[in-house]
C-alpha cells in the first residue's frame, strides 16, 4: 500500500470568519489567488508512477463478489441499494441510512446545529461525529448545551452544502451568494436529502449562521482549489450504479469529483471527496467504496483517493491497490448477507415493492443491520469476523484494521491494510 | 434476433467499443420484414384516438415504452418537466458534436460553449424557433441551479468523449441530435419516436447505432435497443436501418448489443402493438363517457390490442 500521506496545507491561505459577509459574498475567480501548485501535483499523485491497469485482477474481484452472494436469498421483487452507508456497521445509528446525509431524512434530522428533537434535546448522531467550528476546526463538544454563541453548525448540514458549492466552482469557477447558491444546486437536484427544506424552516438567527460558516468554507474554497485542467477531463458528481447478485442488488457510487480518463495500461482515474471537516469516516467510506464500484464498473481500479477539507483547507490522499478494494468488498458483503427484508406496502413504477417513506425506498427495500454489538467503527480487530455467519476464511482479502496515527481532519477513518 | 451481451473487461473499452461499431455487420433486414412490422402495426391498433382528439397524443419514445412495459395498467401520462438529469443528454449531444467536429478540444469547454450560445439566443431580441427545447428553462434558473445543469452535462459529454476511442471510428460517426419520428399511418395518434445518440458507418456497409442510457441495463435491454431499430428501420427502410444496436451504459459500464434481423422487428412491433394498445385502453377507460369513439378494427375489448 501507498504510504499515507499527512494532510499539508494546500495553502497557506488562512481566512478570518469575521471578514467574510454573511450574506452576498462574491467570491469570483479572478479574485482568487494563484492555482495551488502543490495540490494540482498532490491530485496527480506527485509524478510517482500509477500501477498498472490489472483487468484480470480486477475481474477477478467482480468474480469473487458474485460467487460469496451466490448463496444470498434476496428477493426477486427488491432491488437492494448498497451504498457507502451500508458500511457504516458501528456507527451508533440504528440504521446506517441515518449516517448518510443523501438519504437520511427518513429519521428525525438533527437540525442544522447538530440538535435532534426539540431545542435544547440531546445531541444527535451528527455530535456523536463531531462538530465544526466556526473556524471549521474539529471539535469533541457537542451542540447540546452549548450557548447561542458557542453554537455550531451541523457537519450534517454543512457538509451537504459544501459539496453543492464545490461542484459549482469546479464547473463553473464562480460562486456568488454561497447560501443562496447551495440551496438552488439542492433544488435543481431534487433535495433529495431534504437538506433545503430543513435550511428553510431554520430560524432566521440560525440561518445566518449557516450562511456564515458556509461563506467562509466558500471562501477558502475559493483560495486554495486551483483551476482543473480541462484535459484531465474533471466531471463533478457523477453516479455510478454497478448490478451484482445477478441484478438483485445494485451499488451505488458518487465521489465530488472524478479526475482522468479510462484506463489503457496504467490506472488513470483519480478519485476527490469534499468534506466541511472533521465528520469521522464518512467522506473516506464514501471513496473507498466508490473506488470499489468504479473498478466493477470499469474494469481498472482508480489510483487514488483525495478528501478535500473545506475547513482546514487541506488535502489528503491515498494510494488504492486492489487488495485494498478486496477489503472493502468483503463489509460490503458481510452487509448484504445481514440484511433483512422490510415490509413493503406499495410497488414503484418500475416495479419493484416500496417501503411506506420515500427515503426508504429510495434506498430499497432492505434494512441493513448495524454491526455487532460493541463493534465500533474504527474498533475491528483485524481477521475478526464481522460477517456474523461464522464464515471465516472465504474472505480474500484483509480485514479493517484502524490506524494508530489518523491524519488531522479525518479523524477514525479506517484504512484497509494487509493483515500480518 | 441475436443477443450479444456485454464486453469482455480485460479489453481496453473505449477500443473495444470502436472496433465493434465499426465493425457492425452488413444489414440483414429485409423490404419484406420492414413491411410486415408496418403492417402488424396499422393494423393492430385501433384508428380513433382514445380522447375523440385530432392529432398526436400519444408520443412513444423509448423512457414511455419502457414504463408501459413495467406497468401497463397505470397511467405513464406524467407531464413532462424539466431538470438536470433531463436536460444533461440534450446539452452533451451539443458538446460532443463539436468535440467531433473540431470545435472544441475538450468536451467540459463544448459544453461551456454550448450553454453560452443557447443563452446569447435566447437573450437576442425576437428570440425564434431555433432555441433549444431546455434553453429558456436554464435562463430562468438561479446561477446554483445552473451550475447543477452544466456539470450534469458535463458528466454525459465526458463520459461519450472519452469512452470511445474517436480515432478508431474516424470520420465514420455522426451524433444524432435529433429523434426520428415515425407516424402510424392508420393510427394517426401515435407516433414513435426513437433515439440514438450515435449512427455510425460500418465497414461492412451496414449501419451500427450507439443508445446510451443512464443507470444499469434493465433486465429487458433488447426491448430499449429493439425500438429505436424499429423505427429506424420504419423511418429509412432496410438499408437504411441499423443492422447492429449497441447499448452502453456508462455509469455501470454495461455493453449490450443487438443484431437486427426481420425477426427482431417483428417482435418489436409485436411489443410496441401490446404498449400502445395498453395506453389506449387505459386513455379510453379515463376519457369519460362524453367522448364518441368508434373502434373501427379490432378493438380494445375485442382481441385487439
Amino acid at each position: 500500500m501507498t504510504p499515507a500521506a499527512g494532510p499539508l496545507p494546500v495553502s497557506g491561505a488562512e481566512l478570518d470568519a469575521q471578514s467574510v459577509p454573511v450574506s452576498g459574498a462574491e467570491v469570483d475567480a479572478q479574485s482568487e489567488q494563484l492555482p495551488a501548485a502543490d495540490l494540482v501535483a498532490r491530485l496527480r499523485g506527485r509524478g510517482r508512477q500509477r500501477p498498472l491497469a490489472d483487468r484480470a485482477g480486477c475481474a477477478g474481484l467482480r468474480e469473487w463478489i458474485e460467487d460469496e452472494l451466490a448463496g444470498w436469498p434476496g428477493d426477486r421483487d427488491v432491488l437492494v441499494r448498497i451504498g457507502w452507508w451500508s458500511l457504516a456497521l458501528g456507527d451508533a445509528a440504528t440504521s446506517p441510512w441515518a449516517v448518510d446525509p443523501e438519504f437520511s431524512n427518513h429519521t428525525e434530522p438533527a437540525d442544522a446545529f447538530g440538535r435532534r428533537g426539540r431545542r435544547g434535546g440531546a445531541s444527535g448522531l451528527a455530535n456523536a461525529a463531531g462538530v465544526v467550528n466556526a473556524a471549521g476546526v474539529a471539535g469533541a463538544a457537542g451542540a447540546a448545551g452549548a450557548s447561542d454563541h458557542e453554537r455550531t453548525v451541523s457537519p450534517r448540514l454543512l457538509d451537504g452544502l459544501v459539496r453543492v458549492l464545490f461542484r459549482q466552482w469546479v464547473t463553473c469557477r464562480r460562486i456568488g451568494a454561497p447560501l443562496a447558491d447551495a440551496l438552488a444546486g439542492l433544488r435543481a437536484s431534487g433535495d433529495p436529502a431534504g437538506l433545503a427544506k430543513e435550511i428553510d424552516h431554520l430560524p432566521v438567527g440560525e440561518r445566518r449562521a449557516v450562511a456564515a460558516e458556509l461563506a467562509l468554507h466558500a471562501r477558502r474554497l475559493a483560495a486554495t482549489w486551483p483551476p482543473i485542467d480541462p484535459r484531465w477531463a474533471p466531471r463533478a458528481g457523477e453516479r455510478w450504479s454497478v448490478p451484482v447478485a445477478g441484478g438483485r442488488a445494485v451499488m451505488v457510487g458518487r465521489p465530488d469529483l472524478v479526475l482522468g480518463h479510462p484506463a489503457r495500461q496504467r490506472a488513470a482515474v483519480g478519485l476527490v471527496g469534499v468534506t466541511a471537516g472533521s465528520v469521522g469516516t464518512a467522506p473516506w467510506r464514501r471513496l473507498w467504496f466508490a473506488a470499489l464500484v468504479e473498478t466493477l464498473r470499469s474494469g481498472v481500479q482508480p489510483f487514488q483517493i483525495s478528501v478535500f477539507c473545506t475547513g482546514s483547507g487541506t488535502l489528503s490522499e491515498r494510494g488504492v491497490e486492489l487488495q485494498d478494494l478486496f477489503a472493502v468488498a468483503a463489509d460490503v458483503v458481510a452487509a448484504v448477507r445481514t440484511a433483512v427484508p422490510a415490509e413493503p406496502v406499495g410497488v414503484s413504477a418500475a416495479g419493484f415493492r416500496t417501503m411506506a417513506e420515500p427515503a426508504v425506498a429510495r434506498v430499497g427495500a432492505y434494512l441493513l443491520r448495524p454491526g455487532p454489538a460493541g463493534v465500533t467503527d474504527s474498533g475491528h480487530a483485524a481477521g475478526s469476523d464481522r460477517s456474523g455467519d461464522g464464515r471465516r476464511g472465504s474472505r480474500p482479502g484483509p480485514a479493517f484494521r484502524c490506524r494508530s496515527e489518523h491524519p488531522a481532519g479525518c479523524d477514525g477513518v479506517r484504512v484497509p491494510q494487509v493483515a500480518s | 434476433m441475436t443477443i450479444l451481451t456485454g464486453v469482455p473487461v480485460e479489453r481496453d473499452r473505449p477500443r473495444a467499443l470502436a472496433e465493434l461499431l465499426v465493425g457492425a455487420p452488413a444489414s440483414s433486414v429485409t423490404a419484406t420484414g420492414v413491411a410486415a412490422a408496418r403492417l402488424k402495426l396499422e393494423r393492430s391498433l385501433p384508428a380513433d384516438d382514445p380522447y375523440g382528439r385530432a392529432g398526436v397524443t400519444l408520443r412513444l419514445d423509448r423512457r414511455r415504452f419502457a414504463a408501459l412495459r413495467a406497468q401497463p395498467d397505470a397511467s405513464p401520462d406524467t407531464p413532462f418537466s424539466c431538470s438536470p438529469v433531463r436536460c444533461r443528454r440534450a446539452i452533451g449531444l451539443d458538446a460532443l458534436d463539436r468535440c467531433v467536429r473540431g470545435r472544441s478540444t475538450t468536451a467540459s469547454e463544448a459544453v461551456a460553449h454550448v450553454l453560452a450560445e443557447a443563452e446569447a439566443r435566447v437573450r437576442a431580441p425576437g428570440a425564434g424557433h431555433d432555441i433549444p427545447w431546455w434553453a429558456r428553462w436554464w435562463c430562468r434558473l438561479p446561477p446554483g441551479g445552473r451550475a447543477v445543469v452544466q456539470a450534469e452535462a458535463v458528466v454525459w459529454a465526458v463520459q461519450l468523449w472519452t469512452g470511445i476511442d474517436w480515432e478508431g471510428i474516424g470520420g465514420r460517426a455522426v451524433v444524432v441530435t435529433r429523434d426520428e419520428r415515425v407516424p402510424i399511418g392508420a393510427a394517426p395518434w401515435c407516433r414513435l419516436e426513437g433515439r440514438v445518440d450515435l449512427r455510425i458507418e460500418a465497414i461492412s456497409g451496414g449501419v451500427a447505432h450507439l443508445v446510451v442510457a443512464g443507470g444499469a441495463a434493465p433486465a429487458d435491454w433488447s426491448m430499449d435497443l429493439g425500438f429505436p431499430a424499429l423505427v429506424s428501420a420504419l423511418a429509412r427502410g432496410p438499408a437504411g436501418g441499423a443492422a447492429l444496436v449497441l447499448g452502453w451504459w456508462p455509469e455501470s459500464g454495461q455493453v449490450r448489443q443487438l443484431r437486427v434481423d426481420d425477426a427482431a422487428l417483428a417482435g418489436m412491433a409485436g411489443a410496441v402493438v401490446s404498449a400502445a394498445g395498453s395506453w389506449w385502453r387505459h386513455a379510453r377507460r379515463h376519457a369519460g363517457p362524453d367522448v364518441a369513439v368508434t373502434v373501427s378494427r379490432a378493438g380494445p375489448h375485442s382481441g385487439g390490442p
